[in-house]
């Protein structure tokens, strides 16, 4: 195979497909000269195109990656159900009564075919996707299923005739050797071949890490499983007595080898959806849409038939069975558009239905959810929509765009881009872009990627504008509140900085002044000698402590307004001299990791500040625990007690300003109180 | 002693520098800011320095990182820091390393005239000193069911003692004991709170600190 050049083998693909459809003429040919006759072990010719499916994609696979096996075993697996050789054995044998050679031998050859059909569905299952085992382990298996299957190959070649399971009793088998009957025991080679062919997709599924090769390792894993079921099924009736050729065996045979076709199909659907060796997808979807319409015919057809002939009793009154076989074409209409909707699904996703996205955008858009989900939201509905591999939401902010969100998520974030003259500039990457309007206002912009060869229709282009025009109140809702953000941290920012100048001032002037004061009128004093009224020490005595006192005054209240001691030593130190004052012991667990941005300290610290005053002031509790960790880029801070609980967040004004100081700078409160149980407050900001 | 001064507000410098004169101490030299501070001492190095924690240029931390300068050029020298804040996360950063010769007063300690004197002499000696306000809040603290109840009341006043970084014979002195007595109380005390019992009397104000912070 490797000598021959991938054109050599394009052309050998070529043939193989030629000759198949040579076959399937052939045998509907030979099925009008049988006049209709023939066994449950041969295809109906309204059957056929049905597994034309193997050969379709059996060539797709083989001109576009001709080095994978898997093309070529499809083509091969293709004969079995176009043979035509069943068809001339029967016609040798009954309208020629055996003039024509070579009838017995046509048969013979037949015979052993579903061996190299299960066989080769076998390794297909071995061998999925990348043609090598799942690991040289396998190695031993491979070569015993091979040697297995080969032998059973042999056995059925040179075995008993089978004539009469083709409705041809009599006929003998020209390649007939006795005394080995006993390698048909090898028939044992097909439950365990199909059950390590099973066994090596699951291995392959757990090991895949890649999410879209995980799809496409399902999808052939659940058509093998419907195989075997619908197989299993088709044996049912032959285990309970009920002969082979009724009504019923009939249907399940026929549904059991139609579901053969699963196997190309779910390979061509891995391939057009999934990407599966990356073919091209312009040339295939014309192909495979066309055998999907064949197949979701065909499997109509048969159905309606094979039911038909179930209801209506075979050979009786023709006009019962065709009245029967109206009634079943009327009930499987609708059954009939269903499927083919869904297969188109199933190959294209969502791009079959673009239209329907808009409807799920206004239906998502009404329902509440954090505005952090809407723009990602809209960017996946959209991608899906248009299959492209990247959308990106920009919004305009002053005279940039920056990007608010793309799907799949992007990180780092895009720098923010500049407006090219005042308008939506060139997109890096994009393949399509769409400016976002509202009342002639740029808001911003929507842009598609998309995989080369895959160009943006003109249906994806009009879809991508309709989408654009719904998104501008979106985005100028995400403005706002991005707006609003930026003040409400401007505005805390603000205030915390005139705090700090007051407590300074305070500091470094009053209390100094205060301290003076005392040490000038102890110095006073004590020059005053012994000999000095004792009223007149007292009296400065009395002066000193009361500006001591004040001392101590003025600088309980600059704490107050703000704590030196987080600005210069940090958040743990000064969450330590919290609990020093606290009136109920409080224990203090934190993470030293190094300073952190001012307004997060500051929010932090106040939310202790705020926190153990409720304790002290309702919580009648014996003792708190103030914790501070860092988790996942996150600060959480907490305060529990051991008190009567029941605490009610929306009482209580000073609650309501630290929840405001929170969400300035994009954090999360939350309250767990039951009454009896004590107190939890937890706080999660952000960290950069 | 030769007591030196670091402190930039004009008025509470000079202050003080009487009071230190009126105690009988010699004050070579005084500084406004932390770079003077390390030239003077370097010029003409006193027993003790008194520093402000905080002075020019940036107002934050200037006398805290000379305290720990000055413990490599100028081992010997004693520094006791002035500071307006209770907090004892600022005690335990002036006593860090060695506690020998380091101090941590409160300002208005200045207008006790007593205790400041005791203290500038103690330091000077080579011992510890910590404020009694903050070990006062410290012990004052609502603790949970913690061993520090069990103290009698001269226990407690013990390792109040202790806390201020006062040796066996100093705390003696002050309680009008013998020094057997105090080492007895001292051991109780230790063997109560379950600590290692220091080496010496000196090193022990750091893990009785520690103890009370929790």
């Amino acid at each position: 195979m490797t000598r021959l050049g991938d054109r050599g083998l394009r052309i050998l693909a070529t043939v193989l497909f030629a000759t198949t459809l040579a076959f399937a003429g052939a045998a509907v040919v030979l099925h009008l000269l049988n006049d209709g006759v023939r066994s449950n072990l041969e295809a109906s010719p309204l059957e056929a195109p049905v597994y034309l499916a193997f050969p379709i994609v059996g060539m797709v696979l083989a001109f576009r990656r001709p080095r994978l096996p898997f093309g070529w075993m499809l083509l091969v697996m293709g004969f079995f159900f176009v043979s035509p050789l069943p068809g001339y054995a029967r016609y040798a044998a009954v309208a020629r009564g055996g003039e024509l050679p070579a009838g017995e031998l046509a048969l013979a050859i037949e015979t052993p075919m579903w061996v190299v059909f299960v066989g080769l569905s076998v390794f297909l299952l071995l061998l999925f996707p990348d043609g090598h085992l799942p690991s040289s382990r396998w190695r031993w298996f491979a070569r015993v299923a091979a040697g297995g299957f080969a032998l059973q190959y042999a056995a059925t070649l040179v075995g008993p005739s089978v004539s009469a399971d083709y409705g041809l009793p009599g006929l003998g088998n020209p390649l007939r050797v006795e005394g080995l009957e006993w390698l048909l025991a090898s028939f044992a080679v097909v439950p365990v071949g199909v059950v390590g062919g099973a066994a090596a997709m699951i291995v392959r599924i757990r090991r895949a890490r890649d999410p879209v090769r995980r799809q496409q390792l399902r999808l052939l894993a659940w058509s093998a499983g419907v195989i075997a079921l619908l197989y299993t099924m088709a044996l049912l009736p032959a285990a309970f007595g009920v002969p082979r050729d009724s009504g019923v065996s009939n249907a399940l045979g026929i549904a059991a080898a139609m579901s053969f076709t699963l196997i190309p199909v779910t390979i061509g659907v891995a391939v057009l959806r999934y990407r599966l060796y990356d073919i091209d997808v312009v040339i295939n979807k014309t192909i495979v849409y066309g055998s999907l319409a064949v197949l979701t015919t065909g499997l109509y057809v048969a159905i309606v038939v094979g039911l038909g002939s179930l209801i209506g009793g075979g050979e009786r009154s023709v006009g019962l069975s065709l009245g029967a076989t109206a009634m079943v074409a009327v009930v499987f209409q609708p059954a009939r558009q269903r499927v083919q909707r869904f297969a188109n699904r199933v190959v294209y996703g969502d791009r079959s239905a673009p239209y329907d996205v808009l409807s799920h955008l206004s239906t998502r858009m009404t329902g509440t959810f954090e505005t952090d989900e809407v723009l990602p939201r809209l960017a996946r509905l959209l991608g899906g929509a248009t299959g492209a591999t990247r959308v990106e939401v920009w919004l305009r902010v002053g005279d940039r765009l920056h990007l608010e969100a793309s799907s799949p998520p992007r990180e780092p974030r895009a720098p923010a881009l500049a407006l090219a003259a005042g308008d939506v500039p060139q997109l890096p990457g994009a393949s399509f872009s769409a400016p976002v309007r509202d009342d002639g206002e740029l808001l911003g912009a929507l842009a598609l990627e998309k995989a080369p060869g895959d160009p943006v229709t003109p249906p994806e282009r009009k879809l991508t504008e309709d989408v654009a025009r719904q998104a501008a109140l979106l985005l100028r809702n995400v403005r706002l509140i991005e707006e609003l953000r930026a003040s409400r941290e401007r505005i805390v920012a603000a205030q915390d900085d005139e705090r700090r100048r007051l407590e300074r001032d305070i500091h470094d002037g009053a209390q100094q002044q205060l301290v003076t004061l005392s040490l000038a009128t102890r110095l006073a004093q004590s020059s005053l000698g012994s000999d000095a009224p004792a009223a007149l020490t007292d009296l400065l005595e009395r002066a000193v402590e009361e500006s001591k006192q004040a001392h101590a005054e003025l600088r309980e209240l600059a704490r107050g307004i703000h704590p030196r001691i987080l600005t210069e030593r940090g958040l743990p130190a000064a969450i330590r001299s919290l609990a020093e004052r606290a009136p109920v012991p409080v224990r203090v667990e934190a993470e030293p990791d190094g300073r952190l941005p001012e307004a997060i300290e500051a929010t932090a610290y106040f939310a202790v500040s705020e926190a153990l005053q409720n304790v002290a002031k309702y919580a009648e509790a014996g003792s708190a625990t103030v914790s501070v960790n860092h988790r996942d880029g996150m600060l959480l801070v907490q305060v529990r007690d051991d008190g009567i609980g029941g605490a009610d967040p929306s009482r209580g004004s000073g609650l309501r300003g630290l929840i405001d100081r929170i969400d300035a700078v994009g954090g999360r409160l939350e309250v767990e109180s039951p009454a009896g149980g004590g107190t939890r407050l937890t706080v999660v900001l952000p960290l950069g | 002693m030769r007591v030196a001064l670091a402190e930039d507000f004009l008025l509470l410098r000079q202050g003080v520098a009487r009071l230190l004169e009126d105690a009988g101490f010699e004050v070579p030299w005084q500084a406004a800011d932390a770079e003077d501070l390390l030239a003077r001492v370097a010029a003409d190095p006193p027993d003790v320095a008194i520093v402000d924690i905080r002075m020019p240029p940036s107002y934050t931390d200037e006398g805290l990182r000379a305290a720990h300068d000055l413990r490599e050029t100028h081992p010997q020298v004693a520094v006791l820091i002035l500071s307006q804040y209770v907090d004892t996360d600022y005690a335990f950063e002036v006593l860090s390393g060695e506690v020998a010769g380091r101090g941590y007063l409160l300002k208005d300690r200045v207008t006790d005239l007593e205790g400041f004197t005791d203290a500038i002499r103690r330091v000077g000696a080579g011992g510890s000193v910590v404020d009694p306000e903050v070990v006062d809040a410290l012990l004052g603290r609502p603790r949970e069911r913690s061993p520090l109840g069990s103290l009698t009341d001269r226990e407690r006043e013990v390792l109040s003692l202790m806390a201020e970084g006062r040796s066996n014979a100093a705390i003696a002195e002050r309680m009008h004991l013998s020094p057997k007595t105090i080492e007895a109380h001292v051991h109780a005390i230790f063997g109560k709170l379950e600590l290692e019992p220091t080496p010496d009397d000196h090193r022990r104000v750091l893990a009785v600190l520690t103890y009370l912070r929790g």
